[in-house]
Formats: structure tokens, sequence, C-alpha cells
């Protein structure tokens, strides 16, 4: 195709892949991304990438049987092998395609939705920013959890309680209630907790 | 922790620029559906985040209204730079309208396994006509009310 044709062409490309979510999720859930995880555990980036995009089979043609690292990444999450990698999902002929449209396709507000029904999104994403609000409020220390949910009425406290509501509970004054508080605050802002959350608020 | 994970497949997407993408595998940098982004900048001199961001079509390739850099409505060197590379218009390679309409050049979608099939074949049909008429993202939306 030469510069004519790619000029007179779509303006727009939309790459859509497949990826393993199980073993995605369960990685994501713990650590801060693929890579910290491949440190953390000593496992080849590349190789791991192979599985998450579904690129690689988990089983071995010679035995039949899964290969060491599936089965590694089955016990670190202490999950079944085969649910971990549905051998369904790896016997796909394809994995990624390509799609070429014309900007003025984009009719709606997040044009890459696709495949998507509005309302099962909204579900998704709600779900979604539950999940990872739990997870981040686990990493403070329990008091700091218990007050920074009591304060903001999240997950079970049942309404916004000041610090002076607060305070009997721990049997501190109202001042310190503050104190820890603010302590908690500047913890979830630091980015290795801030960024799991920072893509609601965008 | 099994049944919190009933999905076993996420459908990612990521919008970009055609021609840009075009143009970089026409002159050599990338292969088969990719595009090498790191030889691209070390050519023409350009980090290659701004390149990436340009490409996927994270920022507006147009100088803001408190912009330090540049008047507001000028497109940003980085796209000048780029369009006189590949000797084109910077309007056409970088189509102002594209850039403001796409709001988010990412998105996933858990999906299971049974819906699969059905969702893959939808976006494979329209591979082979994609410009039909009615936006894609549209039909494989009516598809997977099916």
């Amino acid at each position: 195709m030469n510069k004519e044709e790619i000029m007179a062409g779509s303006e727009l490309r939309l790459d859509i892949s497949l990826h393993n979510k199980r073993l995605l999720d369960l990685i994501l859930g713990s650590f801060p991304s693929v890579a910290s995880f491949c440190q953390e555990k000593a496992f080849g980036h590349t190789e791991l990438g192979l599985y998450i995009n579904l690129k690689k089979s988990p089983i071995r043609k010679t035995t039949g049987k899964y290969r060491t690292m599936c089965q590694r990444l089955a016990d670190i999450f202490f999950v079944d092998v085969d649910w971990l990698f549905p051998l369904e999902l790896y016997s796909l002929e394809k994995t990624s395609l390509s799609i070429e449209m014309r900007a003025e396709h984009i009719s709606f507000h997040k044009c890459t939705q696709i495949a998507v029904e509005p309302e099962q999104y909204e579900v998704y994403e709600l779900n979604n920013l539950k999940e990872k609000i739990d997870f981040v409020l686990s990493t403070l220390t329990p008091r700091e959890e218990r007050i920074v949910r009591m304060y903001f009425g999240i997950g079970g406290e049942d309404y916004n309680k000041s610090f002076i509501l607060i305070a009997p509970e721990f049997d501190v004054t109202s001042q310190r209630v503050r104190q820890i508080f603010v302590k908690a605050m500047r913890k979830l802002r630091h980015p290795s907790r801030a960024y799991k959350l920072k893509s609601f608020v965008e | 922790m099994e049944q919190l994970h009933q999905e076993e497949v996420l459908i990612r997407a990521c919008t970009r620029n055609n021609r840009l993408f075009g143009l970089m595998k026409e002159h050599g940098f990338g292969g088969k559906g990719r595009v090498n982004v790191a030889a691209f900048s070390r050519k023409i001199g350009i980090g290659q985040n701004v390149i990436g961001d340009l490409l996927n079509i994270k920022i507006i390739p147009m100088h803001s209204k408190n912009s330090r850099f540049g008047r507001s409505g000028e497109y940003i060197h980085a796209a000048l730079k780029i369009a006189e590379y590949f000797n084109v218009e910077v309007e056409e390679l970088f189509p102002i309208d594209m850039y403001l309409k796409v709001k988010c050049s990412k998105t996933e979608r858990p999906a299971t396994l049974e819906e699969l099939p059905k969702l893959i074949s939808l976006m494979e049909s329209y591979c082979t006509e994609p410009l039909s008429g009615i936006p894609i993202p549209m039909k494989i939306m009516e598809g997977s009310h099916e």
C-alpha cells in the first residue's frame, strides 16, 4: 500500500485482543503490575506474556501435561491449574484482530466500548471499583481502615461519622482520630495504592 | 475465589491512528500487525512516549489554551515533525476531529467462553467489510444482545 492509499484510507484502527482474564486478575489483584510480579516470583516476563495473551499452549505436546510454569502459577495463587488455564481458551485459532474504521463512525461517547452493553459496562465498573477500594483499604492498618470506612461510610458502616463520634469507639480523643485519618489518607495517596483507583477518577 | 472470576476471557480493544500506523509500516518501522516506535523515535528524534501517545490517540496533538510551548490551536511540535518526515499534511495525518471524538482509547470487557465464538465471528465479519455504513462497535453491540 503506498502513501496516497494510506492517507485516503481509514483514520482509525481498532486492535482487539483476547487475554486470560483469570490469570490477569489474580496477578493484578496482588501486585501493582505484571512486571513486578515477574520480578518478585522470578518468572520470565516474555513467557508469562505469552500465557496471558493466549499465544502459547499451557500443555506440553510430548507429555500432554501442564507445563511447569503453569503449574507453579496455579500453586502460587492456590487455584486449580485446569481452572486457571482453560484449554478451550488456548485452542482458539485467532486471539487478535484489527478493524479499520472511519472517524465518522465514532458515534457515541466512548467509541471503543466495543461489544459492551452500556448497563453491563457500568455494573462491571462498579463491581470493579468496590473490589479495588476493598483491596486498597485492606493494605492499611485495621484501625486506619476502620476509621476511613466510618468517616466516609464505606461498605457496612451505615453513615458518615465525624471524628468526635468515632473517637469513643477507639477510646482516643477526636484529635487523635484526625491524626490517624490524615496518616491513612496520606498512605492512600501514595502512588503504590493510588494507581489502582486513579482510572476511576479520570 | 473461583466464583468471583466466572469469565475466562478479557477482550481488550485499543484505538490507533491508522494513517500513522500505515505510514510507519510502509517506511519499514515494524512488521506484521505491529510497529516499532523505538526505531521510529530514534530516526526522527522525538520521544517514544509522545509518538506512542499520538499513535494510540491518548493526547490531542494541539496546544491547549494554557500551553507554554505554543499558541492555542496550533499543532504540537512532535506532530509537525512526524508529518514533515512522511511528507504529508499534518491535518490529514492527525485529523483533530478524530482525536477529539475518541474520549477513551482503550477499553476492556470480560466475556465467557460460551459467548466468545459468537463475538469473534461477528468481529471477523466486519473485518471483510468494515465500512458498510453502520458503526462497527454498534454492530457488535447488537450482536451481543442476541
